[in-house]
């Protein structure tokens, strides 16, 4: 009973004190002089210019996706192919027709979701995701090259690069890996003179290696193009078999 | 026509019995979130309304607002009824509460045997709504609370019985105008005082003894299938119930609505200053509720029965026998009731610290024997 009481009296002895809750956006408090917390573009004191250069890579980088870097310059726009892969890149592909992609990103605009749907429909119509199309619909809808650059470049159908007209895809999941996959990707490089993951020269041949295609009774599996699938392959096979696409190309010039 | 005014009487004070039951809870949520997060050096709610003054109108609004779900398994009319129930306890007591002088709405000369009679019904409801929800952790929480306010209700009227012998009625009326001069049942007989207002915060089911619906062991208690207003209507009965039990202690230890100024300003036979002096009393032990639910940790449930039937019961008995003695035999029987009152009251608080320690350490050296 008189723990009670001294209980009871240490609880009374707090009402009169100062309460610690800061009433956050009325009262704030006073920051340590180095605190990170909010975020400012510098301004060089020299020039009066920001330090900012809209590299965007804090745009890519921020976590939770606060950061949209905005920049207009007062001299000129920055040049659009200001970085080195991206001009590399672009100057690898051919300039495509960007008013091909305008029905896909009306009909973003309609619902305002979807950009996703976008990219896949933009890869439909040029078969990758050229550099320029991009741009486009950075600027069309809003949505930063950056964040379209990230999606792009996190998922495996989107493919950045022009993919040749046959798409050699070989399979090297566990069960083609043990019938032999190693060697049918070994025999096709030799053939096409390829590196896996390599479009030739000429835009006939696109080699690439992929996890699983889910065909193991069929393994080693090839698939050509999204719907010519060949299965027990054997390095012999591979190469008539790329004879027989090259020779394909020949009649359909 | 004497009749119709009867009914007209009737359905009036039975409205304002309901206001003050709502009222009071809604006033006694925010009191509590303020008073509790003052004495933890918080500010607690204070947006809605001036200092957060309509934080429970709100949260009312938004109750109302929510679902109102039954589980499937439940006995429909019986989880339907619960909470409807609930509040007649807090509402019949205050029949027979003196507001203030000239205004009690049922002069009852058993007003007394009346509150316990009545305060049950509030267990027969929660026991009702437990064993309606078809769950066993409501089953577990009811029954757990029906023990309890079962076991805290002798005690109570233990207490009750030293209050009727000191004013020589059962009338809630006489009762107050016994403790006129400032001869406060409190003062007078505090030991009786102490056991009552124990009993009563376990009859409220609230901290120390909120253990039917403590959160560590079983999930909600008895309201663990209550969402919505019915939840809502268990949780306005026990935030009332706060207010209602502090007007009975009110009225039976603390002199009801006795003060100075009584007479300054009298309205048709209705004093209004005593009722401000009833509601200042009301809300301070309202406070001291609150005080105690912060300070003081939850009991567990044995310790809680230990309590009831080992300490509170045996006290209120012999308190009872000492203060019939006294009051029978021994001259001037005010005085000496107060003397032997007080003097329990100071070997109560000064040993029972000691004889919890002895018989803890008793029951350690049992455990070593045999374990």
């Amino acid at each position: 009973m008189l723990g009670i009481l001294k209980a009871m009296g240490t609880t009374l002895a707090h009402l009169p004190q100062r309460k610690i809750t800061v009433q956050y956006p009325e009262e704030r408090e006073q920051l340590p002089e180095r605190s990170r917390g909010l975020f400012q573009v510098v301004t060089d004191p020299a020039s009066g210019e920001p330090r900012c250069r809209a590299c965007t890579l804090c745009e890519t980088n921020c976590p939770v996706q606060v950061i949209r870097v905005n920049y207009t310059s007062t001299h000129a726009l920055p040049a659009v192919d200001d970085a080195r892969i991206s001009r590399v890149r672009a100057a690898s592909q051919p300039v495509p027709d960007t008013t091909l992609i305008a029905p896909v990103i009306e009909r973003f605009r309609e619902t305002g979701q979807g950009l996703m749907g976008v990219l896949q429909h933009t890869q439909e119509i040029y078969g990758y995701l050229p550099r320029l199309a991009l741009q486009e619909i950075a600027v069309e809808t809003g949505v930063s090259l950056s964040q379209l650059y990230g999606v792009a470049s996190f998922y495996d159908q989107f493919r950045l690069n022009p993919v040749g007209r046959f798409v050699v895809t070989v399979c090297h999941g566990t069960a083609c890996h043990v019938a032999g996959a190693p060697l049918i990707s070994e025999a096709f490089s030799e053939e096409l003179g390829l590196e896996v993951g390599k479009t030739s020269k000429d835009r006939l041949f696109t080699l690439q290696a992929v996890s699983c295609v889910g065909a193991c009774a069929l393994a080693p599996v090839v698939r050509i193009g999204d719907d010519e699938t060949h299965g027990r392959m054997t390095p012999d096979k591979a190469r008539s078999l790329v004879t027989e696409l090259r020779h394909r190309a020949e009649v359909d010039r | 026509m004497d009749i119709f005014l009867a009914i007209v009487r009737l359905v009036v004070a039975v409205l304002i019995a309901y206001g003050i039951v709502f009222v009071a809870a809604l006033v006694n949520i925010v009191f509590e979130r303020r008073a509790l997060a003052f004495l933890q050096d918080r500010l607690g709610p204070n947006r809605t309304g001036w200092q957060g003054s309509l934080q429970s109108v709100a949260d009312a609004f938004k109750m109302m607002g929510k679902e109102d779900f039954a589980p499937s398994a439940a006995d429909k009319a019986m989880f339907t009824l619960a909470p409807v129930m609930v509040m007649i306890g807090a509402v019949a007591i205050q029949v027979v509460v003196p507001y203030t002088r000239g205004w009690t709405d049922q002069n009852l000369n058993v007003g007394l045997i009346y509150i316990v009679a009545i305060t049950s019904f509030t267990v027969l409801a929660i026991l009702l709504g437990g064993w309606a929800s078809h769950n066993k952790y409501s089953l577990v929480g009811a029954l757990r609370s029906g023990a309890q306010m079962i076991s805290y209700e002798i005690p109570m009227l233990l207490a009750l019985l030293v209050v009727a012998m000191g004013a020589g009625s059962l009338s809630l009326n006489t009762v107050v105008t016994a403790q006129r001069h400032y001869e406060w049942f409190a003062f007078t007989m505090p030991f009786t005082f102490l056991l009552f207002f124990i009993a009563s915060i376990a009859e409220l089911n609230r901290g120390p003894f909120d253990l039917p619906e403590s959160e560590s062991e079983l999930v909600a208690g008895y309201g663990t299938e209550y969402s919505g207003m019915r939840f809502g209507m268990f949780f306005l009965n026990e935030y009332a119930g706060m207010t209602i039990m502090s007007m009975v202690t009110v009225t039976l230890f603390l002199g009801g609505w006795q003060g100075p100024l009584a007479g300054a300003l009298v309205i048709h036979g209705v004093a209004i200053v005593p009722l401000l002096w009833f509601l200042i009393k009301v809300y301070a032990l309202v406070f001291v509720l609150i005080w105690i639910r912060l300070s003081v940790p939850r009991l567990q449930v044995d310790q809680l029965m230990d309590f009831a039937w080992k300490m509170l019961i045996p006290l209120g008995l012999v308190n009872l026998l000492a203060t019939a003695a006294v009051v029978l035999w021994a001259p001037h029987w005010k005085l000496a009731m107060a003397l032997y009152s007080w003097l329990a009251l100071i070997a109560f608080v000064g040993l029972n610290d000691a004889v919890l320690r002895w018989r803890l350490r008793r029951r350690r050296k049992r455990v070593t024997v045999t374990g």
